[in-house]
């Protein structure tokens, strides 16, 4: 057989969220939209969760 | 407290001001005297500089404080920042019924960074039951003007938010969407001002109304996703949870406030109008006396002992941590004075004992399998990143906006105009995906997605837009409805468009090169490569060696809590260009080229902000608006790339947090920094390290004994911070691990 073999942590991990990026807009199921979309939501928006991060200094 | 004006151009008939038992209004001059002024700002300096205050916050009040007129404000707040700046941050803000707000003073306000809360009681009718001119006209129309002005891109950053006064007639729900219309920062609603001798109005067999009014707008806020901060329903949430109040009508927190009268004279909290005549007076003045000689007051001074100085019942009640007595002005009773419980002591019990059990933090869902590799997380860990590593980012960040718009799509069926875009967008994804590729990656087309997504903008037809500009980029020939804000079309990537008309829509026909736009009956031929004086298209530069946005032209791109600078001048844009060419070539040779590789990948746009009144140097990232980074002019180039460096970092981070969880989002504790006076979260705490290890890392590679001082002060920042971080025990084992490889960077530096 030809073939060459890969260990399997090597092989590239594709990014996070490759499936969105790949599924047509109008294929990607909505319970996986809102799921991710949440996600961020959910960070960002509770007492301590931060959005924008602001600088001002004399230094 | 500051008392610019002690008249109003409304007559609103529930002003504790002017309705009230106090009526000290009727001696007080019109307009705060430029002397009185002066006196004031020095003795509030003089406080800040003797307590070694961090921060000052100065209110300013009324009347009316926009009766000061443009001059008078600009004159005011040139004063507090002259005298109190040097000293202790400035935090200046102003509460103002937004009736006589124009760009001018806008403009005036963005110059001296002041920021704006502006009352409204909700839609037509209930803003109108009180909230009306002496003859009787409504005030509701001029206030939402305002309020449109606040959203503007230029002026956004001074919107604080709204405050709006409850009213049992008014119905609860229907308010609480009035307002979240108006895309406010922030909300918050008082009880109106009431005390055992003027008790307030309550529906017979009702035992506490004012408690299920706030309920129901809790109901509907909890449902809603809490997609804005209320700050009476926060507050309960915070001291339920052992937290502070933020604000003075519920919990223990002592009492920092001191008002000073357009005559000079310091008053007590100007609430307490509402108990008897001569209630606020304490006898003193800013020309003889000293802010702490207000606070020695024995009534303020009481009102700084927390529990101790509550009434009895009080002292004993179960839910005083949460409700802190209420506010003190409703406590009072002829006879007792405010040795008494609140007025409104049953509705703020069954309001403590019904929001038992509301999370203290909006629950998180996560997909296991989204998170970065092991080694990608490792990489980035270090502080620098390969250009593979921030690649990945990239793509989590083209993921997450796409998620949004599909999540967004049910939505976008209700609106004709979205509708038609959502359709376009879907085809378009298929016949001409790089069009669409560019177009969702802008950073602004994320960030009002995600306003969307958190009900904070109702603004869905601008997915029209979204998808008009990808068909212009594909050269794809298709007609459809988009979006008029403000007389503007902004097409995202492209440019905007001033239709100079107040329509909600204008019809647009893409065609190769450009677009036809029909509007108002006239029609507009837009040629990208030979446009119209209307069009002020997006400013492409090459700067760096590579293609970047000078974004000063998008309609979401204020989202930094600090004024953008408006549409620039041709010469002001190339020299921004020279500057961000001169920075981004610079960071080729420092700290061995390592972070060029990151801001390359990442960096798609510049947001110049308007300079720091204070001449400070100034920069912003938002999560929500990945890949671009804001900042205010700089001195030169080699601050400029620090800058540039410090805000990708935050946006590197932002990705890196979009999906891995690096820390326990429950943990509320919050910790000191030597970089911010407030102590930070968690979260605030891994942003300004990884921040300051680049930080420190760019003046490490830089020659001369002020930059090896800049690098020792970052370092022994960080340093401190990441120690703090990892003996917190609020880290999950990849962040325990992430912040582990921070350090090890730092220690490899020694």
């Amino acid at each position: 057989m030809d073939r060459i073999a890969v260990r399997p942590d090597q092989i590239p991990t594709p990014p996070p969220l490759d499936d969105l990026r790949h599924t047509a807009l109008g294929e990607i199921p909505l319970s996986r939209a809102r799921a991710v979309a949440d996600a961020h939501h959910h960070r960002v928006n509770r007492p301590t969760g931060v959005d924008v991060q602001g600088f001002g200094s004399a230094i | 407290m500051l008392k610019l004006t002690s008249r109003c151009d409304l007559a609103c008939d529930h002003c504790y001001v002017y309705q009230h038992p106090d009526q000290s209004w009727r001696r007080q001059p019109r307009v705060m005297a430029a002397a009185t002024l002066r006196a004031a700002a020095r003795r509030i300096a003089e406080h800040a500089a003797a307590h070694r205050l961090d921060a000052v916050r100065v209110v300013l009040h009324g009347g009316e404080p926009l009766l000061a007129g443009a001059a008078g404000l600009a004159a005011a707040a040139g004063e507090l920042r002259r005298r109190i700046d040097p000293v202790a941050r400035l935090d200046l803000r102003m509460q103002s019924n937004g009736v006589l707000l124009t760009p001018r003073v806008c403009d005036v306000l963005a110059a001296h960074d002041v920021k704006v809360g502006i009352s409204l009681d909700g839609d037509v009718s209930a803003n109108d039951r009180h909230r009306r001119h002496a003859n009787g006209a409504s005030s509701h129309a001029a206030v939402r003007r305002a309020l449109a002005l606040l959203r503007r891109p230029e002026y956004r950053a001074g919107y604080a938010g709204i405050l709006c006064t409850v009213d049992l007639a008014n119905d609860p729900v229907r308010v609480y969407e009035a307002l979240l219309a108006e895309e406010p920062p922030q909300i918050d609603f008082l009880l109106p001002h009431a005390n055992w001798d003027r008790p307030p109005v309550r529906p017979d067999g009702v035992p506490t109304p004012y408690a299920a009014w706030l309920l129901a707008v809790h109901r509907r806020w909890l449902a809603d996703g809490r997609p804005v901060p209320i700050r009476l329903l926060e507050s309960l949430i915070s001291t339920a949870a052992g937290g502070a109040s933020r604000t003075e009508a519920v919990g223990l927190g002592l009492a920092d406030l001191v008002v000073i009268e357009t005559d000079g004279t310091f008053e007590q909290v100007d609430s307490l109008k509402s108990a008897y005549h001569g209630a606020p007076a304490t006898g003193l003045d800013v020309f003889r006396h000293r802010v702490d000689d207000a606070a020695a007051h024995p009534m303020i001074a009481m009102r700084q002992t927390g529990l101790a100085g509550l009434c009895a019942t009080c002292r004993e009640c179960p839910v005083v941590r949460q409700c802190g007595g209420g506010l003190f002005a409703h406590r009072y009773r002829a006879g007792t004075g405010f040795d008494n419980p609140s007025v409104y002591c049953a509705d703020l019990k069954e309001l403590v004992h019904a929001m038992v059990g509301t999370p203290a933090h909006a629950p998180a869902r996560r997909q296991g399998a989204d998170a970065l590799s092991r080694a990608v997380l490792d990489d980035l860990a270090g502080g620098r990143g390969t250009e593979e590593s921030a690649r990945q980012l990239a793509s989590v960040h083209l993921g997450m906006v796409r998620a949004l718009l599909v999540a967004l799509s049910p939505r976008a069926a209700d609106d004709p105009v979205a509708a038609a875009g959502w359709r376009l967008l879907v085809d378009l994804d298929v016949a001409a995906p790089e069009a669409v590729r560019v177009v969702l990656e802008h950073p602004f087309v994320r960030r009002w997605a995600q306003r969307c997504r958190d009900g904070v903008t109702g603004d869905l037809a601008y997915l029209a837009a979204v998808a008009a500009a990808a068909a212009i980029r594909a050269g794809v020939g298709v007609t459809l409805d988009v979006p008029v804000r403000g007389g503007v079309l902004g097409l995202p990537t492209l440019g905007a468009f001033d239709v100079s008309a107040d329509l909600p829509t204008a019809r647009l026909t893409s065609r190769e090169g450009g677009f036809d736009l029909a509007v108002a009956g006239r029609r507009e031929r837009v040629r990208l490569a030979d446009p119209p004086a209307a069009w002020q298209p997006a400013r492409r530069v090459r700067a760096g060696g590579r293609e970047l946005l000078l974004e000063d032209v998008d309609p979401y791109r204020d989202c930094y809590h600090l004024p953008v600078a408006p549409r620039l001048a041709d010469a002001d844009a190339a020299r921004w260009t020279e500057h961000l060419d001169a920075a981004l070539r610079r960071l080729r040779g420092e700290a061995d080229g390592g972070y060029a590789p990151a801001v390359g990948a990442l960096l798609r746009a510049v947001v110049p902000l308007r300079p720091d009144p204070a001449g400070r140097q100034r920069s912003a990232a938002a999560g929500a608006a990945f890949g671009a980074v804001a900042v205010a002019p700089a001195p030169d180039d080699a601050a400029l790339a620090v800058l540039l460096v410090h805000e990708v970092q935050h946006l590197k981070l932002d990705a890196v947090l979009d999906v891995c969880d690096l820390f326990d989002r429950a943990d509320e504790r919050r910790l000191t920094v030597p970089w911010r006076p407030d102590p930070r979260p968690v979260e605030g705490v891994l942003h300004g390290t990884y921040a300051h290890l680049a930080v420190a890392d760019m003046w490490r590679s830089r020659p001369g004994p002020a930059a090896a001082a800049a690098y020792r002060r970052y370092r022994d920042w960080t340093v401190g911070a990441l120690d703090a971080l990892l003996g917190l025990g609020a880290l999950t084992t990849a962040g325990d691990r992430f912040v582990g490889r921070m350090r090890d960077t730092l220690d490899s530096w020694s």
